[in-house]
């Protein structure tokens, strides 16, 4: 398990509806949720937060979902912290392949299935 | 006629004669008179004083080949020579006083006094006896068997020269004849060739010829134009020039062999309607769909060059992905809110027991929010359809424009920051469907809104021009590219989704411009980057 003071997590979606939904869902499930509808200055964001695990949605400014994974997972200081990719698209093995995240759920999801991968996500990761 | 010989002149194959003698086109020409050197040479060899070459026409005699006489031409039936073209030998009267037959001709009889007459006939190759060569003395004379013999190798001789004359003639006439052929047969290739020159220029498929080294040997102009190429640079490129890449569909580089020609050249077989793209140096990559034909050799079947035929056919692939990309894009759109209202759902859902009246109350809303959302995506995908399928019908009624125009405003300037101000003749009865019209001035002010969130004002100005009523559309926002202008009403076209920085089907600009055109009106911008960003309209007033 991961320890209490670390149940933190960041939500990267542009959808402000979405965000407040995950806001919601996640917090229920007693995570402390981050949220944000770009990936500006991510790398620094993320170093503050420090969160166990990472949910990036896929077309998100500035430059996209994959970019920001990418940036992250070739970064020392964040490559440890597990992202799950979440997104509408179609092809969505293939772009949270690209991107090198480490698990991936289709938007539109089951809150039960959402719950589920973050726990286990976080849990494997720590 | 008047024979004045004892005997008839005339012979029953005189028709075909005067025919034979006729097919050599010598009589009344300049060849009537190349004999005299043969005629002095009887003159001499015999020792007469007169001697000739003549031709024995219907009515006359020719001679104008003769020495010792004045005149060139006399009456048949006094001539001497009628009488020598009875017979196939020769014809000698040693002396005319002592010879019955013509002892009544004015010539022996008359001042002329003639005496010996000696002739040879011209026998044609067809044994016609066309004239004679002759001496004639006003003295008797004997003439023996060696001189008729040499008399007759001269007739021989004339008579050769004679017919080999016409064989010139008929192979000059021949060779003319010819020449007219080919001079319309060549006339006629070209207007030909002029024809499918014509037909290869105006078509609007490129055409190249390679040779079997790959060379390109020939393009028309629209080959020249898909393929940027001009006329002096033809003959420089092959089909798989180096400097133009050619790829895949996919983007990936096309090997050689594998280029469309390359391979109708190696298997002979015509490749049809294949597509690859070509990446010149200096230019976007294009999309082309090519024919590919072997040239034969009409003899032995051998591959002798190639033929292409192709199209660009960048248009109808961009258009191709264009669809892919918004159907990605749709279903991507289509998703999000599914994807909220299917949260909200399953919260509500695990509460049912016992609900929380303020999450309750969140969740009934957030599904609300997204069930409008779904309902304006699926009404503009219906509306793009129908007008695709120009089914956009118009129900115009009477209306003040600032109902719309007030109604949008207090809707916009009350949820967010941004202020919208109308200003100019908003007040003004317009003849137009109310519904479309609210829909166009709902997309433009939400384009100001999304795509210039720093504006802090949004203007709305109405002016009436001539006949027409424009509504102008202005924010202060970062503006668009000119590269980007031209396609904002385009179907399936977004700003930027590379960029992923808007949501939305990219539909709104399209479904408004086919709505202003509907209404007979025009739609456009006007933006400069750094400083903002006009859309406009008209709609025309009713008279």
């Amino acid at each position: 398990m991961i320890p209490a003071e670390n149940k933190k997590i960041i939500v990267f979606d542009d959808d402000e509806d979405i965000l407040a939904i995950c806001a919601f869902v996640l917090e229920g499930a007693g995570w402390q949720v981050f949220t944000f509808n770009n990936c500006n200055d991510i790398l620094k964001r993320v170093a503050v937060i420090n969160p166990a695990v990472i949910l990036m949605d896929n077309w998100i400014p500035q430059h996209g979902g994959i970019a920001a994974t990418q940036l992250l997972k070739n970064s020392p200081e964040s490559a440890h912290i597990p992202v799950i990719y979440f997104t509408a698209n179609n092809n969505i093995s293939a772009l949270a392949a690209e991107a090198g995240a480490d698990a991936h759920i289709a938007k539109p999801f089951d809150l039960d299935d959402l719950e589920k991968i973050v726990s286990v996500t976080a849990t494997n990761a720590a | 006629m008047e024979n004045t010989f004892a005997i008839p002149i005339i012979l029953p194959d005189e028709d075909e004669r005067l025919d034979a003698l006729r097919r050599y086109k010598i009589l009344g020409t300049y060849a009537e008179k190349s004999f005299i050197g043969i005629a002095k040479l009887v003159a001499d060899i015999f020792g007469s004083s007169i001697a000739m070459i003549s031709l024995v026409d219907a009515e006359e005699v020719h001679f104008a080949s003769n020495v010792g006489l004045d005149s060139t031409v006399g009456p048949r039936g006094e001539s001497f020579c009628s009488l020598t073209i009875l017979q196939r030998g020769v014809n000698v009267i040693e002396d005319a006083l002592l010879d019955p037959v013509v002892i009544n001709n004015p010539l022996v009889c008359g001042d002329f006094g003639l005496r010996f007459y000696a002739g040879a006939p011209l026998i044609t190759h067809d044994g016609h006896r066309i004239g004679t060569v002759c001496l004639v003395d006003t003295l008797p004379r004997k003439f023996n068997d060696h001189d008729k013999k040499v008399l007759e190798g001269m007739a021989n001789l004339v008579m050769e020269q004679i017919e080999l004359r016409l064989q010139n003639l008929l192979d000059a006439e021949n060779q003319l004849r010819a020449k007219e052929l080919l001079t319309a047969s060549n006339e006629q290739l070209s207007a030909s060739e002029k024809r499918f020159q014509t037909i290869l220029d105006t078509m609007a498929e490129g055409v190249g010829i390679i040779d079997t080294a790959g060379q390109l040997i020939y393009a028309n102009e629209m080959a020249q134009h898909i393929l940027g190429l001009t006329k002096s640079e033809i003959k420089q490129r092959t089909y798989d020039d180096p400097k133009w890449q050619n790829l895949r569909i996919d983007g990936s580089p096309l090997p050689d062999e594998e280029h469309p020609m390359a391979i109708m050249m190696r298997t002979g077989v015509p490749v049809l309607d294949a597509e690859i793209s070509v990446q010149p140096p200096d230019r976007t990559r294009f999309y082309i769909a090519i024919n590919a034909a072997p040239l034969l050799d009409q003899h032995t079947g051998e591959i002798i060059g190639g033929i292409g035929t192709f199209m660009d056919v960048s248009n109808r692939r961009k258009v191709l992905e264009q669809k892919d990309e918004f159907i990605n894009v749709a279903s991507h759109e289509l998703r999000t809110p599914v994807t909220s209202l299917k949260a909200a759902m399953q919260i509500m859902d695990r509460m049912k027991d016992s609900p929380n009246p303020a999450v309750l109350s969140k969740m009934i809303d957030q599904s609300n929010k997204s069930l409008s959302r779904l309902t304006s995506l699926i009404t503009d995908l219906l509306d793009s359809n129908k007008i695709s399928q120009g089914q956009l019908n118009l129900r115009k009624t009477t209306f003040n424009f600032s109902v719309v125009a007030n109604s949008l405003a207090d809707q916009f300037s009350n949820a967010g920051k941004q202020k919208i101000i109308l200003e100019g003749a908003i007040d003004t009865e317009i003849e137009a469907d109310e519904r479309h019209i609210d829909q166009v001035m709902l997309n433009l002010l939400n384009n100001a809104l999304k795509y210039a969130p720093d504006s802090e004002f949004i203007y709305v100005t109405a002016n009436i021009v001539g006949t027409d009523f424009r509504i102008a559309v202005r924010d202060a926002g970062p503006g668009i590219s000119a590269d980007q202008l031209s396609h904002l009403f385009d179907r399936y076209y977004r700003v930027d989704y590379s960029g992923y920085q808007y949501s939305g089907l990219g539909l709104g600009l399209y479904i408004s411009s086919e709505i202003v055109k509907k209404h007979g009106g025009k739609i456009g911008v006007e933006s400069t980057v750094g400083i903002g960003t006009e859309f406009w309209f008209t709609i025309p007033l009713s008279s």
